[in-house]
């Protein structure tokens, strides 16, 4: 198994939307802004920071676009969590040609140890955006549906 | 919303003209305070819908209406198929099959009072809830397609209701035609440890007293009577309804582009009901 990252700067924020959470992630890379959505979505979940990179699950998502690929990318991690039941916090993400391959290392959902918050369902297409707002400076958001 | 943007009709209608790709007018039923407290993004998105190909007469929305994913929340609008309507992503929703629930007790508040705290107890020890809950109730595949098909009739014939829960449930707990087979094994998978556990988020199950009653004709048919107490319990979906609605959203993403639709929001994904994998994607995404 490949050994999973050191712990990810955070660089993401929650934004409001009515009753569910919106989730953006900021990096240098497409890719490192989709991690940073990833750990802003885990974190509605629970804190990243207690959750143990121990076990290692490889994904793949492909979409028409870039945008349509975070959708795709999160959905893929949620439904991992959901019937895994386990919760991610490092990750390894390479996009190329609007295709996505990744690995997620985490653990499974500790109800002791893990101050959890509320459950994400999937991500949608709404505040849906992936861009390079500056060069070097990207930006990957949507609404998750909780 | 600022109650300028709107034709006033009368004090509880409100009206928009159709401008630019609107085909049809938007209509929204509200008193003035309503309208006032309402989400800029219940405009837009009432307005978005009366753009959708084949709509007929209106595009409306319910004094309840909030910003939801394409359609709002509280939106109600029809489509001709002869006409080139069609269904769309955003009129279902994600929230497939979540619903709210009044179980009534027939007790008095009184009589909750002195059992408050057990009954609280009683309460968290045997419903699952939250993040990470598992329910007791394991499906195989043949009994998860019968609950798919069957879904409350299923239940009560497992003894987990009775018959006369049927009346009060909309189609009697069941969408004739419903078909397993439309809903993928992922989604399938996604029901499998959620079966019989209450969700998170805005999900709930409260025990609440009948404070006051409005309508008593409509209350007695219901059995609500002032002072008694009532459980109510919002649930349904969970993974696997919001599983279904994000694949189907994915195709009609894809067949709109197919048909040339163009989209006001992409939450508003559409096809013909013709051809959206049909009759799979109708079943179980109405």
């Amino acid at each position: 198994m490949t050994l999973a990252p050191p712990p990810h700067a955070t660089n993401w924020e929650h934004f409001s939307h009515v009753a569910d959470v919106g989730v953006r992630g900021f990096g240098a890379t497409s890719a490192e802004a989709f991690v940073q959505a990833a750990l802003a979505t885990v974190a509605a979940m629970a804190d990243p920071d207690q959750v143990e990179p121990r076990e290692a699950v490889t994904l793949l998502a492909q979409a028409p676009d870039l945008e349509l690929l975070l959708a795709e990318w999160l959905n893929a991690l949620i439904y991992e969590m959901a019937t895994r039941k386990m919760l991610f916090s490092r990750f390894a993400v390479a996009i190329e040609d609007n295709r996505l391959m990744a690995t997620a290392w985490g653990e499974p959902v500790d109800r002791a140890r893990h101050e959890l918050g509320t459950e994400v369902k999937g991500a949608t297409l709404t505040a849906l955006r992936v861009a390079e707002e500056q060069p070097g400076r990207w930006v990957a958001q949507c609404v998750v549906d909780v | 919303m600022d109650p300028g943007r709107f034709e006033r009709i009368s004090g509880y209608e409100w009206r928009v003209e159709p401008v630019g790709t609107m085909r049809v007018p938007a209509v929204i039923y509200a008193d003035e305070d309503l309208i006032r407290d309402m989400d800029d993004k219940v405009f837009e998105q009432v307005v978005n819908v009366a753009a959708l190909p084949g709509i007929v007469g209106a595009s409306y929305a319910m004094p309840d209406a909030h910003w939801g994913y394409g359609f709002p929340i509280g939106g109600v609008a029809a489509f001709d198929p002869d006409q080139g309507g069609v269904v769309s992503a955003g009129g279902v929703g994600f929230d497939i099959s979540c619903g709210v629930r009044a179980l009534t007790t027939g007790l008095p508040k009184a009589e909750i009072l002195k059992a408050q705290r057990d009954l609280a107890d009683a309460l968290f020890r045997h419903i699952p809830a939250g993040l990470g809950s598992t329910g007791a109730i394991r499906l195989d595949a043949a009994e998860m397609d019968a609950m798919l098909a069957g879904g409350a009739t299923w239940a009560l014939a497992r003894g987990w209701g009775e018959a006369r829960d049927l009346e009060r449930i909309e189609e009697h707990g069941c969408m004739k035609g419903a078909e397993p087979d439309a809903v993928s094994e992922k989604a399938k998978k996604r029901q499998k440890d959620e079966m019989g556990t209450l969700g998170s988020g805005n999900h709930y199950l409260e025990v609440q007293e009948i404070a006051e009653v409005f309508d008593p004709v409509a209350a007695e048919a219901y059995g609500l009577r002032a002072g008694e107490i009532v459980v109510i319990i919002h649930c349904g979906s969970r993974g696997l309804g919001h599983q279904i609605g994000t694949e189907y959203l994915r195709e009609m993403a894809e067949a709109a582009a197919r048909h040339s639709i163009r989209l006001p929001d992409r939450e508003l994904a559409c096809a013909p009901p013709s051809t959206a994998r049909s009759p799979t994607a109708r079943s179980s995404a109405t």
